[in-house]
C-alpha cells in the first residue's frame, strides 16, 4: 500500500529532474538561449503520460542543486552541476544563502542571503557540514579536516589574519568540487602537484614570503619521476609527506619517521647506524641530508662526494666509506650481472640454466638488500649482502664456465674423430686398391 | 611472375631449342647468368631490407 | 637350381650358401636393379656369389667424381637427413606449447641429441648448396636437352622439395627467428597469385598458428620425402635408360669397376661424414630463445631462398602476376 503510494511522487521528482537537466548537458553558448525555455521544459515533463500529480510538481520543477539561480549564473550552474555536491543534494543556498526558487534579483538575494564568503570565513562555512559526525557518517568520511587545517601552517596563518594563504575552495575548488578519486579532481593524486603548486609554484608570492619554488624541485626528484614518467599512482606526493588538511613541514627530527613510512628498511638501518646516533636533539643527519628534501634523489657516486664533505672533513677517513660502500655494491652487482650475461650465453648452447637463473635472482635480492642496508653507513653491514650476491655470482660464472669448458672439449674430441675418419678412408681405399689389383685379371 | 618463372624453368627443355651451336649455346648461358645475377641482387636487397 | 650347382671355387662353405639353399637371393638382389643402384642387368638364376662378382666387375664409368658427383651427394645427404630425421621425430612434439620445449630437450638433455640436431641442420644447408648447384651445373652444360628432359625436370622438382622442406622444417623448432622467418616466408608465399590464396585455404589461414605447424610437420616428415625419394628413384632410372652425363669436353671416359665405384661412394660418404661432424661441432647454430607471436626480434627476414621475391614484394607494390 505504502508502496503504490509513493511510487507516483518517485516517478515525478524523476521527470522533473530528467526535464531541467537537459540543458546542462548543451554548450554553452547555446545555454543562454535555453535559459528562458528552461521555464517550459518543467511543463513539458509534466506532459509526459503517466504522470498522475502534476499539481504538486511546481516547487520541485527547478534543478534540485542550484535550483533558478542557473538562469542567471549559467557558468557557476554548469560548473556545480557536475560537481558531487549537487549529486549529493547540496544547493546553491546551502552555502549562499538566499532563496533559490524566485527569479527577481530582490528576493533571490533576500533574507539571509550571504553572498561570496570571505577567505577568512570558507573553511568555517564548509566545516559547518564537513564537521558534523551525523552528517558525514553515511559517507563514512573523516570529520577532523577542520581541526586538522587549524594545525596546518595554512590553518595558523589564516588565524592570524593572513588571507593569502590556502582555504578549502583553493585545493578543492568552489563549484566544481569532485571526489578525490575523480582523475579530474583537483585532489586526484595525479593532479596534486599542480594543486599544491598553484600557490607553492609561484615563484613571486614565494619569493615575497621567502620560501623556495618547491612545485619545480618536485618536479625534478625521483618520485615526480616514478608518478609521472612511470605513471606510479602510489608514488609520493605533496600529501604524502607533509599531510592532508594539515599540511606543514615535517619538524626537524621527524624527517626519517616521514621517509620511513614508505622506506621501511632505510629507516630500520639509518636507525641502526651512526648517523643517527651522531644526532644531539633536532641536530644531525638526516633524510634530506644526503637526498634533498624536495628534489628527492637517489645516492649517486658523483654526489656521494659532494654530500659527505658538507659534514665530514676533506681528509676524514669517513668520507671516503660512501665511495667504499658504493664500489663495494656496483662491484658485486657487476658479478651478478656478468653471471646473467652468461646465462643467456648459455641458454644459446643451450645449457639447462633453471639453476642458475633462480641463483641469479636470489642474489639479486640480496643485491635490493643491500641498498637499504648502507643506511646504517657501515661497510660491514653492506658487505653482509654484498658478498653473498658477490659469491653467488662468482659460483654461478665458474660453473657455466665450466660447462662451456665440456664443450670445448668437444672440438677436442674432433681431432681424435678426424684420425679415426681418416684411419678408416685409408683402410677403405687400401681395400680398393687391393681388388682392384686382385680383379684386374679377371676383367674381360 | 613467380609461377611463370618456375613454369619456364620447369619447361626449359621445351623453351630452348636451340640448335646445339657453340653460338647459341653461349647465349643461353648468358641469359641464365644474366635471371641469376637479378636474382641475386633482389636476394642481396631483400637481406639488408629491416623491417619490423 | 642352386641345389645341384657346383661348390664354392673358393672352398669354402659358409652361411650364403646355407641360405641360397632356401631363398633365392639373386632374386631378392635383382630388386636393387629396380632402383637403379647397378648398372647390371641381373640373371636371377644364377647363384649370388657369382652375379655380385659379376656385377662387381662390371666397368661403368667413373661417377663419384668432378660434377656429376653433385647427384650422388642429393642422395647421400637425403639418406643422412632421413635418418637423422626419424631419432629426432622419436622426441618432437608438434604443438605450439611442446615444439619449443621438446626441441630443448633433444638438445640440451638428450645424450648426443644436440649433435643429431646439428647434423640434421648442416644437412639440410648443405643438401640444399647441392640441389641449387646441381641444377645450375645442369642448366649450364645444357643437360636439359632431349633426352634427358626427365632428368632435368627431377632436378627442378628436387629444388622445389628441398627448399619446401626446409621451409617447413625450419617451423618446427619454434623458436623466436624460425617463426618469425615463417611469418615473412608466408607473406611472400600468400601474395603469389591464384598459388597464395589456395595455400592459405590448405593451410588454414593466413596466421602461423597450431594448424599450420602440425600441417608443416605432416609435409616435412611424410608428403615431402616421399617426393624427394621418387625423384631420387626418377633420376637412377633414368640414369640407367639415357646414361651418364658425357665426360667433360677433350677428357677421355675414364672407366672403373663398380666394386672400386661402391668403394669410392662408401670413402665419399664417409668423408662427407666428418665434414658434417665437424661443421656440427666447430659452428653449431644457434639456439635461440622460444617464439612469441607478440614481439618481433629484430633482424628477420624469410629464408635465403626467398629473399628476391620478399624484396620485389616490398618494393613493388603491383600485384605480382602483372
Amino acid at each position: 500500500m505504502t508502496a503504490t503510494r509513493s511510487a507516483p511522487a518517485i516517478e515525478h521528482a524523476g521527470g522533473g529532474r530528467r526535464g531541467a537537466l537537459a540543458p546542462g548537458l548543451l554548450p554553452l553558448p547555446a545555454l543562454a538561449s535555453l535559459a528562458a525555455g528552461l521555464l517550459l521544459l518543467p511543463a513539458l515533463a509534466l506532459a509526459q503520460p503517466g504522470n498522475p500529480n502534476p499539481d504538486a510538481s511546481a516547487p520541485t520543477a527547478v534543478s534540485p542543486g542550484s535550483g533558478r539561480c542557473g538562469v542567471c549564473h549559467p557558468t557557476e550552474r554548469v560548473q556545480f552541476e557536475k560537481s558531487q555536491h549537487a549529486e549529493e543534494g547540496v544547493r546553491c543556498t546551502s552555502c549562499h544563502g538566499g532563496n533559490d526558487r524566485s527569479l527577481e534579483v530582490a528576493s533571490a538575494h533576500g533574507a539571509g542571503f550571504r553572498g561570496r564568503p570571505a577567505r577568512k570565513d570558507v573553511p568555517a562555512l564548509c566545516a559547518s557540514c564537513h564537521s558534523s559526525e551525523a552528517r558525514m557518517r553515511p559517507y563514512n568520511l573523516p570529520v577532523d579536516q577542520h581541526a586538522l587545517y587549524q594545525t596546518s601552517g595554512h590553518g595558523r596563518l589564516l588565524a592570524r589574519g593572513d588571507t593569502r594563504v590556502a582555504v578549502c575552495s583553493d585545493c578543492h575548488g568552489a563549484h566544481d568540487i569532485l571526489p578525490p578519486k575523480d582523475p579530474a579532481s583537483r585532489t586526484f593524486t595525479l593532479n596534486i602537484p599542480r594543486t599544491c603548486g598553484a600557490c607553492h609554484g609561484d615563484s613571486t608570492l614565494m619569493k615575497q614570503r621567502g620560501k623556495p619554488d618547491v612545485f619545480r624541485l618536485y618536479m625534478g626528484s625521483v618520485h615526480a619521476r616514478e608518478l609521472y614518467d612511470r605513471g606510479n599512482l602510489r608514488a609520493p606526493t605533496c600529501v604524502s609527506c607533509h599531510g592532508v588538511h594539515g599540511a606543514a613541514p615535517p619538524a626537524l627530527g621527524d624527517v626519517d619517521k616521514v621517509c620511513g613510512q614508505c622506506h621501511t628498511a632505510e629507516r630500520r638501518y639509518f636507525m641502526a647506524g651512526g648517523h643517527y646516533r651522531a644526532r644531539s636533539g633536532d641536530d644531525g643527519p638526516e633524510c634530506a641530508s644526503c637526498h634533498e628534501a624536495h628534489t628527492v634523489q637517489a645516492a649517486q657516486p658523483e654526489r656521494l662526494a659532494g654530500s659527505c664533505a658538507q659534514c665530514h672533513a676533506k681528509d676524514a677517513k669517513t668520507l671516503a666509506l660512501g665511495r667504499r660502500i658504493w664500489t663495494d655494491y656496483h662491484s658485486a652487482a657487476d658479478e651478478v650481472e656478468k653471471a646473467a650475461a652468461l646465462t643467456a650465453r648459455a641458454d644459446a648452447v643451450p645449457l639447462q640454466t633453471d639453476d642458475y637463473r633462480a641463483r641469479i635472482e636470489e642474489a639479486r635480492t640480496y643485491l635490493r638488500e643491500a641498498l637499504p642496508a648502507a643506511h646504517a653507513v657501515q661497510e660491514d653491514v653492506v658487505a653482509g649482502f654484498t658478498t653473498r650476491a658477490r659469491s653467488m655470482g662468482h659460483e654461478v660464472q665458474s660453473e657455466i664456465y665450466g660447462k662451456l669448458g665440456h664443450l670445448r672439449q668437444r672440438k677436442f674430441v674432433l681431432i681424435l674423430f678426424w684420425f679415426y675418419l681418416l684411419l678408416t678412408l685409408l683402410v677403405l681405399k687400401r681395400y680398393r686398391d687391393q681388388g682392384a689389383r686382385k680383379g684386374s685379371p679377371d676383367r674381360p | 611472375m613467380l609461377l611463370a618463372l618456375a613454369f619456364a624453368v620447369l619447361l626449359l627443355p621445351q623453351l630452348l631449342r636451340g640448335d646445339g651451336s657453340p653460338g647459341s649455346r653461349r647465349r643461353i648461358r648468358l641469359a641464365g647468368v644474366a635471371v641469376l645475377a637479378v636474382w641475386v641482387a633482389l636476394s642481396v636487397a631483400g637481406a639488408l631490407l629491416e623491417r619490423r | 637350381m642352386s641345389a645341384t650347382r657346383p661348390p664354392d671355387p673358393n672352398g669354402r662353405a659358409s652361411w650364403v650358401d646355407w641360405l641360397e639353399r632356401r631363398i633365392n637371393l639373386s632374386e631378392i638382389f635383382s630388386f636393387l636393379t629396380h632402383f637403379g643402384f647397378v648398372i647390371t642387368p641381373v640373371d636371377t638364376s644364377r647363384p649370388v656369389r657369382e652375379v655380385l662378382r659379376e656385377v662387381a666387375e662390371t666397368p661403368v664409368p667413373k661417377y663419384a667424381s668432378g660434377p656429376r658427383v653433385l647427384g650422388l651427394l642429393t642422395a647421400i645427404l637425403f639418406a643422412l637427413e632421413a635418418v637423422t630425421g626419424v631419432l629426432l621425430a622419436y622426441y618432437y612434439k608438434p604443438t605450439p606449447e611442446a615444439a619449443f620445449e621438446s626441441t630443448r630437450t633433444i638438445v640440451r638433455d638428450l645424450p648426443a641429441g644436440w649433435f643429431l640436431h646439428q647434423m640434421h641442420a648442416w644437412g639440410a644447408w648443405l643438401l640444399a648448396a647441392v640441389v641449387v648447384i646441381r641444377l645450375l651445373r645442369l642448366f649450364w652444360d645444357g643437360l636439359y636437352r632431349a633426352p634427358r628432359e626427365v632428368l632435368w625436370w627431377t632436378a627442378v622438382a628436387m629444388v622445389w622439395l628441398v627448399l619446401q622442406l626446409d621451409f617447413t622444417g625450419r617451423l618446427l623448432t619454434w623458436d623466436a627467428h624460425s617463426y618469425w622467418a615463417t611469418v615473412r616466408g608466408m607473406e611472400v608465399v600468400f601474395a603469389l597469385p591464384i598459388a597464395g590464396p589456395i595455400l592459405a585455404f590448405l593451410l588454414g589461414g593466413r596466421v602461423v598458428n597450431d594448424d599450420v605447424l602440425i600441417r608443416f610437420y605432416a609435409l616435412h616428415v611424410m608428403v615431402l620425402p616421399t617426393f624427394y625419394a621418387a625423384c631420387v628413384y626418377f633420376t637412377f632410372a633414368t640414369l640407367r635408360r639415357v646414361g651418364l652425363s658425357p665426360a667433360p669436353e677433350g677428357r677421355p671416359e675414364a672407366t672403373t669397376t663398380f666394386r672400386d665405384h661402391l668403394y669410392t661412394m662408401l670413402m665419399l660418404t664417409v668423408g662427407l661424414f666428418g665434414v658434417l661432424v665437424t661443421l656440427a661441432t666447430v659452428l653449431p647454430f644457434r639456439f635461440l630463445s622460444a617464439a612469441d607471436p607478440y614481439v618481433t626480434p629484430g633482424g628477420v627476414r624469410p629464408p635465403w631462398y626467398m629473399l628476391a621475391p620478399y624484396a620485389t614484394l616490398q618494393w613493388l607494390p603491383v600485384p605480382a602476376w602483372l
